[in-house]
């Protein structure tokens, strides 16, 4: 087939002349394949969150900063906003989680940012004792049971029912250590009380759905009885 | 020969992954086409065994405190489907890191190399040995072997991973001042898709005309380009206060000794400038021609690459750290780098393909990616008696290639055309 206007000739797939857009009548019998597939190349809308975090990084620390100078001049020495930049350093480990791929990285700095603002609110209301003892090493173990959760969820790829339990033993374990740095922070002595009252209805609801996730068919049966 | 585990990027290679953005990247694309269906389980086990032999091609781009540079890599690239729009940037994670791309439609199999790997010549060889091998897999049939279809059993060379620019480097180097070139303007495709047109000429025709003429093909299909754009100029009545360039890549492999398989090519901008008054078809093949002898030889070539060889070995270039050099390198090729041509125009030349291989392969074809700044670029490559001459371009407006088809039909010469537009 010929294009009437240009001259050339056009190969079987097109249908059109590609260069003068005139459309050309179909010759019977063509089934011709087109030249190229129709499968588009199209990487869609990323999103850069890397850049994303810097810039609102940028914007805060300038904040941070002029909120600073203020209070220089107000003051005459660094007083309120100490609580800001010390804000502004936690937020910023949080925004973490957005720039790293390494999520580990952001979950340390999270950790360090959640102590250092502690830690400077205690500082500046004269609550060492308080911080040492109790909040920090109390974060740090929240921390480290969230964290070897989370690593425990992503590595092992489990299934849901045991997902559920091993979340409500972390919870447990949670409250358990909670209250046993309190007895220590205040009496010296371990007792015991309101976090057995709180754990041990999660310690049994944990054990059932353990046991129940070994028992497919049994899951399938509640599944089938229960589903919305 | 152990394959080295890094190399420096060779100087021509630079300037492209400062250059890389989401929209643009600097590529080139290389296609047969097979009588047959490929199959791509037997095409990956080519790829493989072929990656043995060329191991050059199994690097990935990194980024060292002063400069990129290129690290070793195992496995093979992913074998993709064929798409609409290629040639877009190469997600490196997505292709296992591999700086080239394989992607299959149907009959026709197609390489898309970035780049800082290599060049037409390059590329070239890899699609050949890999093309070869596949058959002898598939067919179970050996067919010879060329200068461009390698033997895989020989042991990979050193002289195929050199930097040729360094080996050739001469005492004296300048680079020359260019002027800014006219753009052609048009309306913008959006940014992920690609105009490709492909005309199809036989070559014995094109070469009758040439005799004609008394010029070589690339000075005849230069000279209808230039003829084309002063039309456009014309019809526009646009401004001639900028002369009309097109450049034109030169393989440097022609003037100095080397086998590499990495880039070793050059580029010379033969221009007209159409403020003096318009050009008839004779008086432009007499400029191009004498302009591509003037500057196509051995001494202006090295001065040329030496100049660039030169200004990478300054010291205080070589101490900035990758992210300034880099931001510096992508800025000057936005401002500058498309501001010199009105088009490229690369013409690989005639591909020896032997004859028991003819018996398998149809077609070829050679096209060059979407530009940064300019409308689009134009490829040509020539093999069994065919020229397939391919024309990229990132605008709607088809004008460029229409009048420049025309011209040949009108010069008697009979050009069957095909494009990514078919079946919409």
């Amino acid at each position: 087939m010929y294009c009437y206007k240009c001259g050339v000739k056009l190969e079987d797939s097109e249908n059109k002349c590609p260069l003068c857009h005139t459309t050309l009548p179909k010759e019977k019998n063509s089934n011709a394949l087109s030249a190229y597939s129709d499968k588009i190349d199209d990487i869609g809308k990323h999103i850069n969150f890397r850049y994303i975090t810097l810039l609102i990084l940028l914007f805060l620390f300038i904040s941070g900063f002029v909120t600073f100078l203020c209070n220089i001049f107000i003051n005459g020495k660094p007083t309120w906003s100490i609580y800001v930049i010390a804000s502004i350093i936690y937020v910023a480990t949080q925004a973490s989680f957005l720039y790293y791929k390494n999520k580990l990285i952001s979950a340390i700095l999270n950790l360090f940012g959640l102590e250092y603002l502690l830690f400077t609110i205690a500082y500046m209301n004269n609550g060492m004792n308080w911080y040492l003892y109790l909040v920090m090493p109390n974060i740090f173990i929240i921390w480290l049971l969230v964290v070897l959760t989370v690593y425990l969820f992503i590595k092992k790829k489990m299934r849901f029912t045991r997902a559920v339990s091993t979340f409500l033993f972390t919870i447990a374990l949670i409250l358990i250590c909670t209250e046993v740095l309190i007895d220590l922070f205040s009496n010296s002595v371990v007792n015991l009380k309101w976090s057995l009252y709180a754990s041990l209805p999660i310690l049994i609801v944990c054990l059932v759905v353990f046991v129940i996730s070994f028992n497919r068919k049994l899951i399938n049966e509640i599944k089938k009885r229960i589903f919305l | 020969m152990e394959s080295k585990k890094w190399m420096r990027l060779d100087n021509a290679a630079l300037i492209y992954p400062p250059a890389v953005k989401k929209k643009y990247a600097m590529m080139f694309r290389l296609t047969i086409t097979f009588k047959d269906k490929i199959d791509k389980d037997i095409l990956a086990e080519a790829l493989k065994n072929t990656l043995v032999r060329l191991p050059s091609f199994a690097y990935r781009l990194r980024r060292g405190l002063f400069w990129y540079y290129l690290e070793k890599i195992d496995g093979i690239p992913p074998i993709l489907d064929d798409v609409k729009n290629p040639m877009r940037t190469i997600n490196f994670k997505d292709n296992n890191y591999f700086m080239f791309r394989v992607r299959v439609y149907e009959k026709r199999l197609a390489l898309e190399f970035f780049h800082a790997l290599t060049d037409g010549t390059g590329g070239v060889t890899l699609l050949l040995t890999l093309s070869r091998e596949y058959i002898r897999l598939k067919y179970g049939v050996e067919t010879p072997y060329t200068e461009k279809i390698l033997n895989l059993k020989d042991k990979p060379k050193k002289e195929e991973y050199e930097d040729s620019f360094k080996k050739h480097v001469g005492d004296f180097g300048s680079v020359e001042k260019e002027e800014a070139a006219y753009h052609l303007k048009g309306k913008q495709l959006p940014s992920h898709m690609l105009n490709i047109i492909t005309g199809k000429i036989k070559i014995n025709e094109l070469k009758k005309l040439c005799q004609q003429y008394d010029c070589t093909i690339t000075v005849f299909l230069t000279s209808i380009m230039f003829m084309c754009f002063q039309d456009i100029q014309n019809n526009n009545h646009d401004k001639k206060n900028k002369p009309i360039k097109i450049s034109i890549p030169v393989n440097l492999r022609r003037f100095f000794d080397s086998v590499t398989l990495r880039n070793f090519s050059s580029y010379v901008n033969p221009k007209i400038d159409t403020k003096l008054g318009n050009y008839t078809l004779e008086e432009v093949i007499k400029e191009v021609k004498g302009q591509l002898e003037y500057m196509v030889n051995e001494k202006k070539l090295r001065s040329k690459f030496t100049g660039n060889v030169n200004m990478e070995r300054k010291f205080y270039i070589r101490i900035m750290p990758t992210f300034i050099k880099m931001k510096a390198l992508s800025i000057s090729d936005y401002l500058m780098g498309d501001r010199y041509y009105t088009t490229t125009f690369s013409n690989y030349g005639l591909i020896n393909i032997p004859l028991e291989m003819q018996k398998y392969v149809t077609d070829m074809g050679f096209m060059i990616g979407r530009s940064r700044n300019k409308h689009g670029a134009v490829a040509c490559i020539s093999c069994m008696n065919n020229l397939y001459i391919t024309f990229t371009s990132r605008i709607y407006e088809t004008e460029f290639e229409r009048l420049f088809f025309t011209k040949l039909v009108s010069l008697g010469i009979k050009v069957s055309v095909e494009s990514n537009q078919g079946g919409m």
